[in-house]
């Protein structure tokens, strides 16, 4: 009988054994992504004036959480509205899996000696619709641009590929990088095997445009007006994160202007749509679909007046600031960002990869060393601006947080002289003006600010959002000449993207004995 | 003076020559260990008291009869006999005889059988009948776990169980591992590296990480024989070279009337059976005995639920099958006067075979033989083209003219075949488009046999004086694979292996000696030494080796060169070896010149593969100048990594001192010597015989702490009889772990080299010498001036700041080969001296009125020096980026442990019917410096600013609290259930919110992101991956270091360290049901009865965030499934195999929960013989 109870109790610690069948280990708490209350998608369209010569389409956009930031980080975006494309618009295929992406038509193409950067086949063929490749395409799936016989008219510069049977284009203009983050449409999506985006860097402006006129340029915004940290150096205080994304390109050179601007579309008036779709994982590995739109009116095609870029004139007393006078503000212009980018002494831009062509200067390693150094001035009336003396890098790279030493904005040739140990000019520099007629800095330098609104306002008075960019402008020591910035300067750009699995910038990985 | 009058001339002689040898400062003997034999003392007083000399004293088990008598002060001892439960029986003339049973002896642990009074046939003594696996063990000084019997028995449930780890595991201080962790056991918190295994006494570890040769295999042990043994920390004098602890399996031995058992088992549901077989034998003298065990077992795969490929349970290098066969013969032989001598062979044929799953290879770049994998070889590591072109029929070219493009892609397939030698069963890309293999069997990836001889000689010397010397001879390939190395078949993305075999193992020779001295009443000393020879084996040739060698010299030239955007280090002038001087003309046959180019893709042309090159056709022009063109080049020669004979030598000796003052007391102190001579094998390229690997400078300093390591090391233990039923003892010993092969580095080599490659001259030039290192100190040497030289590809500049220094190659074989060591392996040794560890243990031990025993026991384990794998920096953090880069990584020797535990051990007495059993707990805190990073006790390859930041971090593989219990009932009339419960609090989980990274060059502690400087140091895969991170920064703007902006996290909330969550409790239970008729018992073992098949969950690295907790359509994905391109080249990413992870359970999740084995049946026929 006692053994009984003995038994009795031991079959008791057995079934006790079981309770701990199958029990997840780690508690999942998770939002809905395309829900309202999580996701709040604005979208607004306007005219764009490219150059003074050219019209397009100026997108903005924002897809914000409750807290501000990004809501969603894989999402496939798709513009639909009354444009056209232009005639005679160089129709692009991608590079051909040459990139971490290999569907995106936005970034040259190394087989195609003009770079071209366009629509797609697809796109031009559906005649409003700009879109990306879907998260469902199995990554590895070859990339292709038509099915049947290439169209006619096609640019006989691309290389397009047939699609082999079975398969539909996946050729498009975002690829599967492009997404809608916090500050409008760029190639941030994440990318699964690498745990980063693809991109840290906006889409090189404006979208479509080969760099023949002019050479393309980012829309980084740098201090002082986009000043994260407060220390006047912008993002270029070694605070915050830089390194390479997968596409070989340098971030965060500054703070993401929220400039998305198509040339080579014709807009017309109508209601457009931003349509994101949403791709996400359920449970058993199930793929769901949920798109989240939002439409948003062209009212008038009428585009904001020309604009020029200003002088930018070193201070005198060669303390590295700069000055430049706005005379006055083109008629529905309401704010201008006046870009200054300081390249290094000699140096100039690429004409398709913006990054390319900075030179040492006195601003150390953070400087165009690395690469061009960004700097924005936000103007409202008619006036004398300057550049502040010291919004250069930090120049202490072993002083850690508390120790920062900004350099100044734009290098004489005496600092550089100084810097660099041999005779040297005075920085170069490129000036670009971009005028809008809604709150462009506030919704994109929101982004820095300690409470980040969920919907900035992205439209103008009109309830569009017009934009005029002014042509480029060079200047070089000595005299700092206004020179007009021309395009296809160099063609390295093109050599710079590189495929995800290039090696670390400076010792080859494989260096490591194997692992044993 | 010893008697020589027996036969074994030959084992007598080792003994005195190891003693000889240790009189005059040569280091000879001893590790002892766990422990096979132990001794027994005693005296015999009559009923006054009084002492009564010549009192037969024999002491009978299971392991033989042993006798002595007793002194003029009734004392007696027994030295050296071997571990068991035996009865003592003490007769004289006159006196009735009195019987003791259950006196235990444990290994090298001295048992005090107490007094006995003849007079009144009843024992006073201190000695109460236990086995000799009873947690109390009054006597006992050292912390020595036993399992023997039926508590082997009750670990295992099933008699023939081959479960060595289950067994192991089982024993107080001992816990289970995180799944994927080099070793399944950890003692007392110890890595792989740290545990001692030793079969028989022998050391019996695995050369390059100390792992255990039986592969988790048990033979030997179970049916009433053998015994296995866990000593936890430091352990006795007599015990060395090992860190944390030994696990000692004692095989059975044969005994009278001979015994044994044959066992059937199938298994269910999966493919599983085993068959054993044991006897023991021994004649009725116990002269002769033998005990003949094999185990053969296959099985395949535990993978859960039933049915589903490893492979899809994302084990794509889980088991798919393996097979066991183990054949041991323990034969002994006693002789000489009283069976005072004894003569033991022991044997051992282990061959252990393993499959992974095919055809699942998540990242495999070479599976299965891919041909197309001469892929990646097309590009250098900058993505720049390596190929050069054999034109065919081209005509000279005109003043001005451009080298027509190669004619086809066979063209330059052709090229690069004619240049390679290939290695047996390697197949030849000359097909690229062609299929590839049928896949027709799984991949073996772990190849026997490992065979064991043991010669053991024990010679009673006197009544006081007792010899035990053993010679041992093991090894075998213990641990290879046939296609390459587990990297190898990971590594997809940059693969820069192709396929070779992988052979490695080792082969140890030894001689332990051990004299054991009764040194009047109270003294027994011991004196060990241990010799031997350890030769660690590794051969790895293959021709991809040498291509990447020249891949990396080659992406070294254009980065310092100024290409790809960075900044030319002026003057640079490369003068090794590059590919560029494997190129053709564009006419082959006739000299290089203006209309006769050599052409190939080189940093003068910007790597166009049709460019006319200055760089190139080295080797075509000295042939052709030379008269020695055959129309083709030599074929290059293959690289990889050999040890050169390398040989380990080990060595120590130790003095103990067991005394007993009194009744109370037992002292146990000693002091020993461990030392190593670690001799490298002789490099062919280096004239430097001291010096093979070129290396003593930098981080690869030679200094004679490293290759000559002598350490001392204290051990003190005292044992407190508080009464018949309560003892304390404490403990402090200072433990030492050997050197392991891996501390060779990987010595390169360089093979099947055509003889004109000794002829062809160098490059270099004694002003601009290529050869050697790097690592070696400037100055003369036999292989000539060493001197500063920035224009060779592995600078010293690279990691210590400074150029580095070369000689002058002799030849162009030798600059191939110093070119490959340089790019590949450098430096391959160096560092500090062997980790040592002190050693705390408190234990209170007490026996219950109902004879259950208990031991409960707190202790603290420092290890300074601690083995890790440590990246060498290459200088200052990048200015702009902090990230440090990385060189080449050592294994060094840094690390520092702080365990604190607590170790619990409940026994009931063995009973024949009823009621049996033992419950063992454990709880550990234990800090290291190594990061925790995959969750295993895996060493991560390590920056070294991780340990400058003077962070103490958790573990990672081990569960604070573990316990586990065997509980047997059995009944008289031949039931038997028997369930063994394992429990766990959960393991450490988690990469944490804290990072470390340079930020303007100063080292700060950040919340973990997925760029930049800030990612999470844990997590699977190593240290610094962004995709580990917990959370993702918002890309429009990411926020500051120090305040980032994350977008995204996985849904889990990190706390602040990696290691401060816990998985859920896990509690797991197996049943054994047995019933036994006659000399059949039939038994069913339930393993894991209640289905538990949810392992701890891992960080998904290929997660895609989308929001919080959720994740994107190709979550898990990976870009392989399309072998070719559309336009019929081959796609340099598909991964022949390659398969979705998210196509397969739970992958598409943040976190997925890893399989075990669900619940399964092994039936059982067990005959008794």
């Amino acid at each position: 009988m006692k053994s009984f109870h003995k038994a009795a109790a031991l079959v008791s610690i057995v079934a006790i054994a079981g309770c701990g069948a199958n029990s997840a280990g780690v508690p999942i708490t998770s939002v809905n992504p395309t829900s309202p209350s999580y996701g709040k998608l604005q979208f607004a369209v306007g005219t764009a004036n490219i150059y003074g010569t050219a019209t397009g389409l100026n997108v903005v956009s924002t897809l914000r959480q409750p807290a501000g930031t990004s809501a969603i980080g894989v999402s496939t975006p798709s513009i639909t509205g009354p444009f056209t494309f232009a005639g005679g618009i160089a129709m692009a295929a991608p590079a051909n899996g040459s990139l971490a992406d290999p569907y995106t038509t936005l970034f040259s193409n190394p087989n195609n000696a003009a770079a071209v950067m366009g629509p797609s086949l697809a796109e031009v063929a559906s005649g409003n619709t700009i879109g990306g490749t879907p998260q469902t395409i199995h990554p590895g799936t070859p990339d292709c641009d038509y099915t049947g016989t290439l169209p006619p008219g096609t640019n006989s510069n691309a290389v397009f590929t047939a699609c082999p049977s079975g398969f539909t284009p996946d050729a498009s203009t975002f690829g599967q990088s492009g997404g809608v983050f916090a500050m409008g449409l760029a190639p941030y999506n994440a990318f699964a095997e690498q745990g980063q985006a693809y991109s840290y860097v906006p889409y090189a402006q404006p979208m479509y445009d080969d760099g023949t006129a002019h050479p393309l340029f980012l829309p980084w915004g740098g201090p002082p007006a986009f000043d994260p940290d407060g220390n006047g150096m912008g993002t270029r205080d070694g605070l915050v994160p830089a390194g390479g994304d997968t596409f070989g390109e340098p971030y965060f050179l500054g703070v993401g202007e929220g400039v998305t601007v198509f040339e080579g579309l014709t807009p017309g008036t109508g209601s457009y749509k931003l349509n994101v779709a949403v791709s996400t994982i359920g449970n058993g590995g199930a793929v769901t679909t949920n798109t989240i739109s939002q439409s948003a009116p062209l009212n008038s095609t009428a585009t904001l007046p020309a604009i020029a870029a200003p002088q930018v004139v070193p201070d005198a007393n060669g303390d590295g600031g700069a000055s430049f006078m706005i005379a006055s503000i083109p008629a529905g212009v309401t704010e201008e960002l006046i870009q200054i980018v300081d390249w290094g002494p000699g140096g100039a831009p690429g004409a398709t990869n913006p990054n390319a062509g900075s030179t040492s200067n006195c601003q150390g390693a953070k400087g165009p060393q690395f690469a061009p150094v960004y700097y924005t001035i936000v103007v409202k009336a008619p006036g004398s601006y300057t550049l502040g003396a010291n919004h250069g890098p930090n120049t202490n790279t072993t002083g850690g947080n508390a120790h920062l030493t900004p350099s100044p904005s734009i290098c004489t040739g005496a600092q550089n002289t100084a810097a660099l140990g041999s005779s040297s000019l005075g920085d170069s520099i490129t000036v670009q003006a971009i005028g809008v007629d809604y709150p462009a800095y506030e919704a994109a330098n929101s982004l820095t600010a300690a409470t980040v609104p969920q919907a900035p306002q992205i439209a103008g008075s009109t309830g569009q959002s017009d934009i005029t960019i002014s042509p480029p402008i060079i200047e070089t020591d000595p005299g700092y000449a206004p020179t007009p910035l021309s395009g296809r300067r160099s063609a390295r750009g093109a050599s710079m993207h590189r495929t995800p699995s290039s090696r670390p910038l400076s010792i080859p990985s494989f260096l490591g004995v194997p692992q044993h | 003076m010893f008697k020589v009058s027996c036969f074994a001339r030959f084992f007598c002689w080792l003994a005195m020559a190891g003693m000889l040898f240790s009189t005059l400062g040569v280091p000879l003997t001893a590790n002892a260990a766990g422990g096979v034999q132990g001794n027994l003392r005693g005296s015999v007083v009559d009923a006054s008291g009084a002492p009564i000399a010549g009192v037969l004293v024999v002491a009978t088990s299971t392991s033989g009869k042993f006798q002595t008598t007793t002194d003029a002060s009734g004392y007696y001892s027994l030295l050296q006999i071997p571990t068991d439960t035996y009865a003592l029986a003490f007769s004289k003339q006159g006196f009735e005889t009195v019987t003791l049973t259950g006196v235990t002896i444990l290994g090298d642990q001295t048992q005090n059988a107490g007094t006995v009074r003849l007079s009144q046939i009843k024992t006073l003594a201190h000695v109460t009948a236990r086995s000799v696996s009873s947690a109390f063990q009054p006597h006992q000084t050292t912390d020595e776990t036993t399992f023997t019997g039926r508590r082997v028995d009750q670990a295992l449930g099933e008699t023939g169980s081959t479960n060595y780890n289950q067994l192991v595991e089982s024993a107080p201080g001992v816990i289970q591992t995180a799944q994927g962790s080099n070793a399944a056991i950890s003692i007392r918190g110890s890595a792989s590296v740290e545990i001692g295994y030793q079969f028989d006494g022998i050391d019996f570890r695995g050369a390059f990480f100390d792992e255990n040769p039986s592969a988790g295999f048990l033979n030997g042990v179970g049916g009433g024989r053998g015994a296995l043994q866990v000593v936890s920390g430091a352990g006795d004098a007599t015990q060395g070279g090992i860190g944390a602890g030994v696990v000692n399996l004692v095989p059975g031995r044969g005994s009278y009337p001979g015994t044994g058992f044959v066992n059937f088992d199938v298994g269910s549901p999966w493919y599983d059976h085993a068959l054993g077989f044991q006897y023991g034998i021994a004649t009725p003298n116990g002269r002769f005995s033998d005990f003949f065990s094999v185990r053969a077992d296959r099985s395949a795969p535990q993978i859960a639920p039933y049915g589903r490929e490893a492979a899809d349970a994302g084990a794509y290098f889980g088991t798919s099958f393996t097979y066991d066969d183990d054949v041991m013969n323990n034969f002994v032989y006693r002789f000489g006067r009283n069976g005072d001598q004894q003569f033991q062979v022991l044997t051992d044929f282990i061959d252990h075979r393993s499959w992974t799953s095919y055809g699942g290879l998540a990242a495999a770049a070479w599976y299965p033989w891919n041909p197309l994998n001469y892929g990646f070889a097309e590009t250098d590591g900058n993505g720049a083209p390596m190929w050069g072109c054999i034109y065919q029929n081209q005509a000279p070219l005109a003043p001005g003219a451009s080298p027509p493009p190669c004619p086809s892609f066979a063209n330059q397939l052709a090229w690069y075949d004619s240049i390679l030698t290939y290695v047996q069963g390697v197949p030849h890309p000359k097909d690229p488009f062609a299929p590839a293999p049928a896949v027709t069997q799984p991949e073996q990836f772990n190849l026997g046999p490992d065979d064991v001889l043991k010669l053991g000689y024990t010679r009673q010397l006197s009544r006081n004086a007792t010899l035990n010397t053993f010679f041992y001879n093991w090894g075998g390939l213990n641990e290879s694979n046939i296609t390459g190395n587990y990297s190898d078949l990971t590594d997809g993305g940059g693969g820069f292996f192709v396929n070779g075999y992988n052979p490695e193992g080792s082969r140890s020779t030894g001689v332990q000696t051990q004299l054991v001295l009764q040194a009047g009443e109270k003294h027994i000393l011991t004196f060990v030494g241990k010799f031997e020879n350890n030769f660690p084996y590794w051969n790895q040739q293959n021709d991809g080796n040498t291509w990447q060698g020249l891949s990396t010299a080659r992406s070294y030239d254009e980065q310092i060169t100024g290409y790809n955007g960075q900044n030319p280090i002026a003057g640079y002038s490369p003068n090794g070896p590059r590919i560029e001087d494997w190129f053709l003309p564009l006419i082959p046959g006739q000299p290089v010149s203006a209309s006769n180019p050599c052409v190939g893709p080189a940093l003068d042309n910007n790597f166009n593969p049709n460019g006319v090159t200055n760089m190139g056709c080295y080797l075509y022009s000295w042939l052709l100048s030379n008269g020695k063109w055959t129309g083709q080049l030599p074929a290059m020669p293959t690289a990889g990594w050999n040890y050169h004979n390398t040989d380990f030598q080990q060595f120590g000796i130790g003095l103990r001192d067991q005394w007993t003052p009194s009744a109370k007391w037992n002292f146990d102190y000693g002091i020993r010597l461990d030392g190593q001579n670690l001799k490298w094998g002789a490099n062919p390229f280096s004239k430097d015989l001291n010096n093979p690997y070129d290396v003593g400078v930098g981080f690869a300093q030679l200094p004679n702490t490293f290759l000559y390591p002598r350490l001392l090391e204290p051990r003190a233990a005292a044992n407190y009889i508080l009464d018949p039923n309560d003892s304390v003892r404490v403990s402090y010993g200072r433990s030492v772990s050997d050197f392991f092969g891996q501390y060779a580095g990987t010595p390169s080599a360089l093979e099947n080299i055509n003889p004109i490659f000794f002829q062809i001259p160098a490059k270099d030039s004694a002003s601009n010498p290529a050869c050697g290192s790097g690592w070696h100190p400037a100055g003369p040497s036999p292989n000539g001036q060493y001197i500063p030289n920035n224009n060779t590809y592995f600078s010293g500049a690279l990691i210590v700041n400074a150029p580095g220094n070369f000689f002058q190659c002799p030849n162009y074989a030798s600059s191939l080969y110093w070119n490959f060591d340089q790019g590949y392996s450098a430096p391959d040794v160096g560092g500090q001296q062997p980790s040592t560890y002190n050693n705390w243990d408190l234990t209170y031990q007490h026996q219950f009125k109902n004879a259950w025993g208990m031991k409960f026991t707190t202790y603290v384990r420092r290890g300074f020096n601690t083995y890790q794998t440590v990246e060498l920096n290459n200088g200052p953090p990048n200015p702009v980026t902090g990230q440090q880069t990385p060189g080449s990584f050592q294994e060094r020797e840094t690390g520092i442990q702080k365990a604190l535990g607590l170790e619990f051990m409940l026994t009931t007495p063995d009973r024949p019917y009823g009621w049996s059993g033992f419950l063992t707990a454990n709880y550990i805190n234990e800090l290291t410096n190594t990061p925790p990073v995959s969750g295993s006790d895996n060493l991560p390859i390590a920056q070294q600013f991780l340990y400058e930041s003077n962070v103490l971090f958790h573990q990672s593989f081990l569960p604070p609290i573990s316990a586990r219990a065997g509980i047997t009932y059995e009944t008289k009339s031949g039931f038997r259930i028997n369930p063994i419960l394992s429990f766990d609090g959960g393991e450490p989980f988690g990469v944490g919110r804290d990072a470390i990274g340079f930020v303007n060059g100063v080292l700060y502690h950040l919340p973990t992101s997925n760029i930049g400087v800030a990612t999470p140091y844990a997590g699977p895969g190593g240290p610094n991956l962004t995709q580990n991170a917990t959370c993702y920064v918002d890309p429009a703007f990411a926020g500051s270091y120090f305040h980032p902006r994350d977008f995204a996290c996985r849904g889990f909330a990190e706390p602040a360290l990696a290691g401060q969550s816990f998985t859920a409790p896990r509690l797991y239970s197996d049943l054994d049901l047995e019933y036994t008729k006659g000399r059949y018992t039939w038994g069913v073992y339930i393993n894991n009865l209640f289905n538990n098949y949810r392992g701890q969950p891992s960080i998904n690295s290929a997660w895609q965030p989308v929001a919080n907790g959720v994740g994107g359509a190709q979550t898990g994905e990976f870009a392989g499934a399309f072998p070719v391109n559309l336009d019929g080249t081959p796609n340099l990413n598909w991964i022949a195999g390659g398969r979705d992870l998210s196509h397969y359970d739970q992958s598409w999740l943040p976190f997925p929960e890893s399989y075990v084995p669900g619940i399964n049946y092994r039936f059982y026929l067990r005959i008794s013989l």
